[in-house]
């Protein structure tokens, strides 16, 4: 199968580069591009630790071809924060507890960065629909709502300032 | 397996035309996964996602047209569809995880064909009918008539389904929808029906039911619905009538519920959204 | 002299936790070296089979293939893929019934070969170009089918048809005697599911073999140090030439890697040593769920004596339990099933017999709470039986019959604390008690009822096999500290309770502590993650680590400030003395002090650990739909008796997810097998573990009734979350439509069939 030229924007950076068509969106980020972040659980969209922000919506990587990905911009858990200004989300999973083995956190964060990107006062339910195709096996759930409220609440005070 | 973007739906008629057998993909929930457990492997897919000509929902003549990309969410959280077709915007809210929902189109839903499919009893009840377009032209078929088995529909090779299409509901008109599965999120249904009732001072005037999961494609209760039509909404004989409803339905065992369990379920849901309409008729 | 501890007790950011929030933590199936190969598995399709022939050739000669392994050029060692032959204690002989491949297939999905090449998809095309020729052998699904004389045997036994290693018989008191002493008998049989541990990183390994024959093997193993023994074995290698680490994280454990569950490791390193190159094996989802070992299914009878007034004159366990195809714990669980069954109540006459017996279905193994669950389920669901029948309270007649500290019962250590009396109380208070039994008008459809349920566990594997751990606690220069021990950390804290508990002893900052872990190589022998062990055994070795570490630095503080190391003490990394305060010196002083003339301060722990019983009390609220049979809990208080808990967060972290595992349990999780022996629910969308809108709101109560055995008072808590959950909600259940349901799940349709029988 002919390599094809696959162009986006990762994390807000442009990448160019060769993929075969056969290749979906998670195996060009953790295997070609090395944002080893993302984790992969079951492959079919079942578990959500695949979960990237895509032109603004969470999506299962391991069931977007790759091609489908060309001209979008795609954001990892490596790219929404840093060591010394870490993501709100970020820091109200450590501090809540909301992180355990740690597998399902990548997905599960940026399932909940996408809808308080969109909404700053969502309701329990609304974030239990959000990361509700996240599978979490260790938590039980409740510290990782709690989590995301309280980033919402961050994040509230910090625009409102 | 190649992955071949067409830039306008012209592009994408022709190149279908030109290898019918070629797989197409949109939002890749149902083909990638099939893909990977090697259930089917199509040398070659043509993507339409990007297809802007093909995701709009417009309010047309009395008539809300939906193109074939338009996400199960974007229906969910779409006004229009929640002032005309709320029954739908329920049915799409309820489709896997939000992931699936942000990928997974209408056009999918209806094209796979699953018996458990989410939509289908919701369109099937709004009387939806589908565009089917080729390089040689378009015919429009009715919904009922577009599946016929499990995976199977009357697509030809070389057509693409490219719009859906029913009636907006009517002031007098209420509608019901509920999915029972497994659990509350990323389940398969083991049975979801869809109601769609004109009624007068709670008086049952028409109604359309459908089923999902109880047969190899939607059943509709045309039986129960003639046996209903008349009837009050608060009359006691309700539960009566409704009790048999599963003898329409056709299900089968598996791993999600036993033939048995789906007829009986069939009733119980029905009589839940009768109580329903009986509430939105009230309020 | 009890002081407020600084350290211990406070919920301080954990140390894996920004590492992993970042995506910047490493998991075994993240690793890529240069050179590395992908690994592949071919799975026997059949449940039960003799491979007569098997020709790897044409994979071989495909481009990219780099080695096949088969059971003809991997070595002939059997094993039990089990911790399990690294501490079963003489004269008890490990069950070993495995090899790395064998020239029969047991189960769907058994292991028949592998290939390494050089990307994934062309080790999956050489799988396909493996050609196999099975015998079909008869096959045995069921437990109580497969003891039969006519069954097909899988393996050699020696305790009786099918049934791995011995079995158990527990014994206390005169049970013939109890029974004739009551004044009524209840007889019941539960019958449990399998669940399936689910963790979200399915099993893996990456195998490196050095030029000089050196092996290092990355895991996904929640035993380190027991799993490089069973790699070494395998092998024929010195342990000193096998190093097995975590990389360091793990995506959950749950019981299944306690060993090499699907044997990802030797498999790995077979194909490693067969290639000349680093080779990485992560399986599937549907490999894990049909290969790896699940929780065990199978029958638990209760039949109890009891006096008029509630009291408890006897108590008969049975369990039978399946093992699946392979032994792995399978000798272990029916004993602990019995053994924490027996021990929640006092009862003078007691008695259990249990075991496993082999069928042709995936290999059950550790899942957390390691039998106790389907053991409980059947206790506490009688003993609400017994209270209703009896007309009392479920509490009362629990509360009469508890086990109390002092009391005699059948484990061989003594019972020296509990605060389940107060688990009890607390948690009935939090679930508005009174309120049971009054919520529903006959009309309503739906129906909410309450319920609960209690139990214990256990905080180390002693005495169903051995369990001891080793330490060290290294004073740097600066006067901070690097804790080595050899436990992994599978996100339930460890590293951060361990060096919480570190810090605390030494007298400095958690920011001081330094932590190695869940390594072969850089810490001493320690068996690992499970028997919700880890804070209370190996938290008692790098507590005598430290207290090691800190009586030597005490000594050589003293003749440096002219007094005795009695007086001295150590608090925010000062040394002082606790007569004269100005007689006082910083740690980092001493610590350079002594490096400048030849000395480091090394504190060696090494211990064996006593056991202590953690208490719990469930309660659950439910709703039941009449109309479809659907279950939803709509609330879970859980009332834990932890001894102390070093870390309040971690340990309501343990508790919750314990408990949604344990909802899962109770209502929906399930694998069933068809008549060819193939799983039906191999992966996420078929097998029913709970999502987020499954989980109703969690209520986790600590209760501290320290034992004397424990650090700091600490008991066991990671299992205990689940233990109870599925009685609680059963009796809930009960409470909402009057139905007692014998077997889990109470999935929606058993509980509509049910509602439907009594109309």
């Amino acid at each position: 199968m002919q390599k094809k030229i696959l162009k986006f924007k990762l994390n807000g950076e442009l990448m160019e580069l060769l993929v075969s068509p056969s290749d979906t969106l998670v195996d060009v980020v953790r295997d070609k591009l090395g944002l080893t972040g993302t984790k992969k659980g079951c492959g079919k969209g079942e578990c959500g630790a695949c979960t990237v922000i895509m032109n603004g919506q969470s999506v299962n990587s391991c069931i977007v071809p790759a091609m489908q990905a060309m001209d979008a911009e795609v954001e990892t858990i490596e790219g929404i924060g840093t060591s010394d200004k870490m993501h709100p989300l970020q820091e109200t999973f450590i501090d809540y507890g909301a992180i355990q083995c740690g597998f399902c956190t990548p997905g599960m964060i940026m399932s909940a960065k996408a809808l308080l990107d969109g909404n700053l006062s969502p309701s329990r339910l609304q974030i239990k629909e959000t990361i509700a195709g996240n599978i979490c096996r260790c938590t039980g759930y409740v510290k990782i709502e709690q989590a995301v409220l309280a980033a919402a609440d961050k994040l509230k005070a910090s625009k409102d300032k | 397996m190649d992955v071949i973007t067409p830039q306008n739906l012209q592009e994408a008629l022709e190149e279908l035309a030109k290898d019918p057998c070629a797989g197409v993909l949109a939002g890749g929930t149902d083909l990638l996964v099939k893909w990977k457990s090697n259930t089917i492997n199509p040398p070659r897919v043509f993507t339409i996602l990007g297809l802007q000509e093909l995701n709009f929902i417009r309010e047309e003549e009395g008539r809300l047209c939906i193109g074939p990309l338009v996400t199960h969410q974007d229906l969910a959280e779409s006004a229009v569809v929640q002032r005309h077709a709320p029954l739908l915007a329920k049915a799409c809210a309820q489709v896997g995880s939000l992931q699936i929902r942000n990928r997974g189109t209408i056009g999918g839903n209806l094209v796979t064909a699953s018996p458990a499919g989410d939509t289908i009893p919701a369109l099937v009840v709004l009387n939806a009918s589908v565009v089917l377009q080729s390089a040689q032209g378009e015919r429009q078929v009715p919904l009922r008539e577009f599946i016929t088995g499990p995976g199977k529909t009357v697509l030809q090779p070389g057509e693409l389904l490219t719009a859906v299409s029913f009636p907006c509901m009517e002031a007098t008109e209420v509608g019901f929808y509920r999915k029972l599965g497994q659990r509350q999120a990323m389940a398969i249904s083991i049975v979801n029906l869809a109601l769609k009732a004109t009624l007068e001072n709670a008086v049952i005037k028409d109604i359309s039911i459908a089923c999902g999961s109880v047969g190899p494609t939607v059943v509709e209760l045309k039986r129960t619905a003639n046996r209903l039509k008349g009837h009050s909404l608060d009359t006691s004989e309700l539960r009566n009538i409704v009790v048999n409803a599963g003898d329409e339905t056709n299900p089968i065992s598996d791993i999600r519920a036993s033939e048995e369990y789906r007829r009986q379920m069939v009733g119980e849901l029905l009589y839940e959204g009768l109580q329903s309409l009986r509430r939105q008729s009230a309020g | 002299m009890k002081k407020d501890y600084t350290v211990v007790g406070k919920n301080i950011r954990k140390l894996d936790a920004i590492e992993k929030a970042m995506g910047a933590a490493t998991f075994t199936t993240d690793i890529k070296l240069p050179g590395m190969l992908y690994g592949k598995v071919l799975r026997s399709p059949y449940p039960h089979a003799r491979i007569v022939k098997i020709d790897t050739s044409k994979a071989e000669a495909l481009p990219g293939v780099k080695a096949v392994a088969t059971y003809l050029n991997t070595p002939r060692v059997k094993f039990n893929t089990s911790a399990t032959s690294t501490f079963t204690i003489p004269p008890l002989q490990p069950v070993e019934d495995q090899y790395v491949f064998d020239s029969v297939v047991r189960y769907v999905g058994d292991e028949v070969a592998a290939v390494a090449a050089t990307s994934k998809k062309v080790a999956e095309e050489a799988l396909e170009l493996i050609e196999v020729e099975y015998e079909l052998l008869p096959t045995v699904f069921d437990p109580l089918a497969a003891m039969k004389e006519e069954a097909p045997s899988l393996h050699h036994c020696e305790a009786g048809k099918n049934v791995p290693g011995e079995k158990i018989h527990i014994e206390m008191g005169d049970i013939e005697l109890g029974f004739a002493e009551a004044d009524y008998v209840f007889e019941h049989t539960f019958k449990l599911p399998v669940q399936k541990q689910a963790q979200m990183e399915t099993q893996a390994a990456v195998a490196q073999v050095s030029v000089d024959g050196k092996v290092t093997v990355w895991s996904t193993t929640q035993t380190p140090h027991p799993s490089r023994r069973i790699l070494a074995t395998i092998f024929g290698l010195p342990y000193s030439k096998v190093r097995v680490l975590n990389p360091p994280y793990i995506g959950g454990g749950f019981g299944v890697r306690i060993g090499l569950s699907a044997k990802a490791e030797p498999i790995a390193l077979a194909l490693a040593m067969l290639a000349k190159q680093p080779v990485k094996v992560v399986y599937d989802r549907k490999e894990d769920f049909i290969a790896s070992d699940t929780r065990h299914s199978g029958y638990v009878t209760v039949k109890t004596g009891v006096k008029k007034d509630g009291t408890f004159t006897a108590r008969k366990i049975m369990g039978i339990l399946n093992s699946g195809a392979y032994c792995s714990w399978s000798a272990e669980t029916p004993g602990v099933l019995g053994a924490m069954g027996l021990s929640i109540y006092y009862c003078p006459n007691q008695m259990y017999d249990g075991h496993s017996v082999y069928t042709n279905t995936t290999p059950a193994g550790a899942m957390r709470g390691f039998g106790n669950p389907q053991g409980m389920f059947a206790v506490d669901s009688q003993v609400d039986i017994i209270a209703e029948e009896l007309g009392m309270d479920p509490m009362e007649i629990r509360r009469k019959n508890i086990m109390r500290p002092g009391l005699p019962w059948v484990l061989p250590y003594p019972c020296q604390s509990s605060g389940l009396e107060e688990c009890m109380d607390l948690g009935a208070k939090a679930i508005v008690w009174d309120q049971r039994g009054k919520q529903n008008q006959d009309s309503d459809t739906i129906r909410r009822g309450i319920g609960m349920a209690i139990g214990t566990h256990v905080s180390n594997a002693w005495p169903f096999c051995g369990d001891y751990s080793n330490a060290y606690v290294t004073v740097q220069q600066d006067g901070s500290i690097q804790v080595a021990s050899g436990v992994p950390d599978m996100g339930t804290g460890t590293i951060t309770t361990l060096s919480q508990m570190a810090a605390e002893v030494m007298g400095i900052a958690f920011g001081q502590v330094g932590i190695t872990f869940a390594d072969t190589e850089s810490t001493p022998f320690e068996i690992g993650s499970h028997a919700s062990r880890t804070c209370y055994a190996s938290g008692t070795a790098v507590v005598a680590a430290a207290q090691d570490a800190r009586k030597q630095v005490f000594e050589y503080a003293a003749n440096m400030l002219e007094v005795t190391p009695g007086e001295l003490d150590i608090e925010n990394g000062i040394i002082y003395s606790t007569l004269t305060q100005e007689k006082n010196i910083s740690l980092g002083q001493v610590a350079m002090e002594a490096h400048l003339r030849g000395q480091q301060f090394i504190g060696v722990g090494r211990i064996i650990p006593q056991n202590a019983p953690p208490y719990l009390a469930h309660f659950a609220e439910v709703e039941v739909d009449t109309e479809t049979g659907k279950v939803r809990v709509t609330k879970m208080v859980a009332a834990h008796d932890v001894g102390k808990a070093i870390h309040p967060l971690i340990v309501e972290g343990q508790l919750e997810g314990g408990l949604a595992m344990g909802i899962g349990y109770a209502l929906s999780e399930e694998i069933k097998y068809d008549d060819r022996g193939r799983q039906l629910n191999n992966g996420f969308h078929k097998y029913m573990l709970p999502t987020a809108m499954d989980i109703p709101e969690l209520e986790a109560i600590i209760v501290e009734a320290e034992d004397p055995t424990g650090p700091f008072g600490a008991k066991g808590v990671g299992e205990t979350g689940l233990v109870a959950t599925a009685a609680a909600i059963a009796n809930a259940v009960y409470d909402a439509i009057g139905i007692r349901f014998f077997e889990i799940p109470l999935t929606e349709e058993r509980v509509y069939r049910a509602l439907k029988e009594r109309k």
